[in-house]
């Protein structure tokens, strides 16, 4: 008896339990990768102390670097405990990365005068600081903070001047070069004159700057005079307290979120790659959206009940499956080479062979991922039409209304939820996807934005760099081990906050427009 | 038998129609889906101004006749009429009629009370603003008229712009009426209006057709024999696509002339 029941028990049980242990574990697995990359992206942007190590060399010889820790078990090879400890010097073009084996490492001290400098060329260094001076007596370190916003300003000042009134000058001149104007003409002379006095005034200023030094010893025992013009911005992290490091912290963040690259991509900012990713998704949007609620209004409404409906179906159908790589190269192939090609000969034949449409740009890259996204939306916005109810569609014929006027007026409208549902999914896919995008205009580096303050504003065949794309750089083509993948989960996860933030806005019209069709909808 | 005299008060025999009396001339009506011959040879005259219901068992056609009236049927496909149907003396089935202008001067309610999901003001402007009419006088005053001829003009008047769906079944098939009137067309073809409606509802929609008679002709597709007999001037009763017989609703309900009829208002079968 009591076997039976049991028996009965697991028959029914067994698919419930099994659901609710399939859905805990994909729950599980969502919520571990969102954990992953909130951790690792967040390591990125801690500051973490800075250490004068002294280690046994190879010769057994005591020696001292300055670094940070990235991490005690790197990888543990016959028992050994190896620590991975990351180095910034002066002429090194991104940090290094150190390996010790855990017995090797004799002391590590936290000095307080440890220091991490961030200099103008884009370059990191960590040493001691051991004082400033300007020139002839040495000035206070408390005064560091205020002498550096003197010093920036004045450089702004001065290049700014560069490239205001000097680079007009030096044009003015090249103009008279271009048509022959004589050296002793009056205009040229007084020209030549002002811009021999600014260069001179310039110079001095850039003297005067160049006396204000930072005295600094790297861990080879080097001291070093290094001008404060060259300092970007400095920290001692080893003085900062906890809340100063929350500071710091989210002085990084913003720095992330706000900042072009540095170093190979390798440190520095991401808002290039953030704007270009949203910049795509939008003009993909944009563009795909049209497209699929017009076919599907087609299919749907249109269309005649017959074989080759049902075969243009399939058709839509299977083209979600197509590989991404696949739309790639035929973005390349046809839209970049055929149609811009085409669009180069027919309008922008003057500029040729350079091409302007003719190359990979965001447009091409647009297009591609709309095609990608097409049949979603597509089969959405087909069932966001299955649901309006036809008593709807003929109270509105009744009312003497042509097919097109009840589509515009009454179906469209309430089928919007559904059109929505399409979009929210599109950029999903489209936000995310990278392989077609390396073909079609995404780069490593674009020097420009495609949105600008220039005419027409948004430049449709300009390159464009993607979060996803610099992951997938950060990934492959770092020749730093820790640094450029910490930098690569931050950029994983601020590649999930956009297309997460991206579909709650989508998510919310939606809602919107569900409550202003619901109780419709409910009836059909 | 007294009552039968008194009723006779339209003073019009189906019979001696004027042509001027005549809303609707339905000539040797024939209509096929695909394969299926739907209604077989039908010929009747829909007098004006009056209320003319349609009644006969489930399946009988009776709806499908309605639809013949505004040319919906066309929006089913494989459906073929042959025959003439002529409303002002035009056949709507000739090859250059505009459908929809005759579906402005056919106005048509369905059985379940169908609003478009916007406001209540923009539900019975619909048709207006299709035909391109944009002035807020013009339209304001259409939706007054329209809302005061069903009777809904002082439960709606202080939420014009509330969605149409915050209404009641009853108010909105009222709604639905006053929509199709807004257009001022000659006739309005209900189908089924109050099957789907509870008692009180069903009462004040009845209450509404015999008013509406006064400005339009109406035709009415029941199930319900006491409705049909209370609000109609004229029945006609259909059988598996045959018009078995037509004359005015006290006469078809008290002396019916073929047994088929007699069966199906006493209730034999149907």
């Amino acid at each position: 008896m009591f076997k039976h029941f049991l028996l009965n028990r697991q028959k029914e049980g067994l698919p419930i339990v099994g659901g609710a242990a399939l859905v805990a574990i994909i729950l599980l697995l969502l919520c571990g990768m969102v954990g992953i990359m909130l951790v690792k992206g967040m390591q990125h942007f801690w500051p973490a102390p800075l250490y004068e190590v002294t280690y046994q060399d190879a010769k057994g010889e005591p020696k001292s670097m300055y670094a940070s820790l990235l991490s005690k078990d790197f990888t543990t090879t016959g028992g050994h405990k190896r620590w991975l400890f990351n180095q910034a010097r002066l002429y090194q073009f991104s940090d290094q990365q150190h390996l010790l084996e855990e017995q090797q490492i004799l002391r590590m001290q936290t000095l307080p005068e440890l220091i991490d400098i961030q200099l103008r060329s884009g370059n990191r260094l960590f040493a001691r600081l051991l004082g400033v001076n300007d020139g002839e007596s040495p000035l206070p370190l408390a005064q560091l903070p205020e002498l550096l916003d003197k010093v920036s300003a004045e450089v702004a000042a001065i290049s700014e001047v560069e490239q205001g009134r000097l680079a007009a000058i030096h044009q003015q001149i090249a103009q008279y070069n271009r048509r022959a104007v004589e050296d002793e003409a009056p205009a040229r002379v007084k020209l030549e004159q002002e811009f021999s006095t600014l260069m001179a005034s310039l110079d001095a200023r850039r003297k005067t700057l160049a006396q204000i030094r930072l005295l600094l010893v790297f861990d080879t025992g080097e001291h070093y005079h290094l001008p404060l013009a060259d300092v970007e911005k400095y920290l001692q992290i080893n003085q900062q307290g906890n809340l100063q490091k929350f500071a710091t912290f989210l002085g990084n963040v913003w720095e992330f979120v706000s900042d072009t690259p540095k170093r190979a991509n390798s440190a520095g900012g991401v808002f290039p790659a953030l704007f270009g990713t949203v910049v795509m998704v939008l003009l993909m949007t944009v563009i795909v959206t049209p497209l699929g609620v017009m076919a599907a209004i087609y299919l749907n409404e249109y269309a005649p009940n017959n074989s080759v409906t049902s075969l243009i179906r399939i058709g839509v159908n299977n083209l979600a499956g197509v590989p991404s790589i696949v739309y790639g190269v035929f973005g390349l192939g046809f839209f970049v080479y055929q149609v811009g090609g085409n669009i180069d000969k027919l309008f922008f034949s003057e500029h040729l062979p350079a091409p302007t449409f003719g190359a990979p740009g965001i447009f091409w890259a647009a297009l591609t991922m709309a095609m990608l996204t097409l049949p979603v939306v597509i089969v959405a916005t087909e069932e966001g039409l299955r649901r309006v109810p036809d008593s709807l569609r003929q109270g509105s014929y009744a009312l003497g209304a042509t097919q097109f006027e009840t589509l515009w007026r009454t179906v469209i409208p309430m089928a919007s939820p559904g059109i929505m549902t399409g979009v929210i999914l599109a950029i999903a896919r489209g936000a995310g996807e990278v392989a077609p995008l390396l073909l079609v205009g995404a780069v490593k580096f674009a020097p420009t934005l495609p949105v600008d303050m220039e005419f027409p504003y948004l430049h449709l065949d300009r390159q464009f760099m993607h979060l996803g794309v610099l992951i997938y750089d950060g990934a492959f083509h770092s020749n730093s081990i820790g640094h450029g993948s910490s930098m690569m989960f931050a950029s994983c996860l601020l590649l999930l906050l956009v297309v997460l933030s991206l579909n709650i806005v989508a998510v919310v019209v939606r809602a919107k427009l569900r409550r202003q069709y619901q109780a419709m909808a409910g009836q059909g | 038998m007294f009552e039968y005299f008194d009723l006779s008060r339209q003073g019009l025999e189906l019979e001696n129609l004027q042509d001027e009396q005549v809303a609707i001339d339905v000539r040797d009506l024939t209509l096929t889906f695909g394969a299926k011959r739907a209604l077989h040879n039908i010929s009747l005259k829909i007098p004006k101004r009056h209320v003319t219901a349609l009644i006969g068992p489930s399946g009988c056609g009776k709806s499908t006749l309605l639809t013949c009236f505004n040319r919906l049927n066309d929006l089913v496909p494989e459906c073929r009429v042959d025959g003439e149907v002529l409303i002002n003396g035009r056949n709507i089935y000739n090859r250059k009629e505009d459908v929809a202008l005759l579906r402005r001067q056919v106005g048509m309610v369905f059985q379940k009370p169908n609003p478009f999901p916007m406001s209540i003001y923009e539900n019975l402007v619909y048709g207006l603003k299709i035909q391109g009419v944009k002035d807020r006088r013009t339209l304001d005053n259409a939706v007054e008229q329209a809302l005061k001829d069903v009777a809904l003009w002082r439960e709606v008047k202080d939420r014009l712009f509330e969605s149409a769906l915050t209404l009641s079944g009853g108010q909105q098939q009222r709604l639905v009426i006053a929509r199709a009137i807004a257009l001022q067309p000659e006739i309005l073809l209900l189908d089924e209006p109050t099957s789907a409606l509870d008692p009180i509802s069903t009462l004040t929609i009845e209450e509404l057709i015999t008013q509406l008679k006064e400005k339009y002709t109406v035709l009415i597709v029941t199930h319900n024999m006491q409705q049909a007999a209370r609000v109609s001037d004229f029945t006609a009763f259909l059988h598996q696509g045959h018009l078995i017989e037509y004359s005015d609703t006290d006469r078809l309900f008290t002396r019916p002339k073929q047994q088929q009829t007699e069966e199906y208002i006493t209730g034999r079968y149907g």
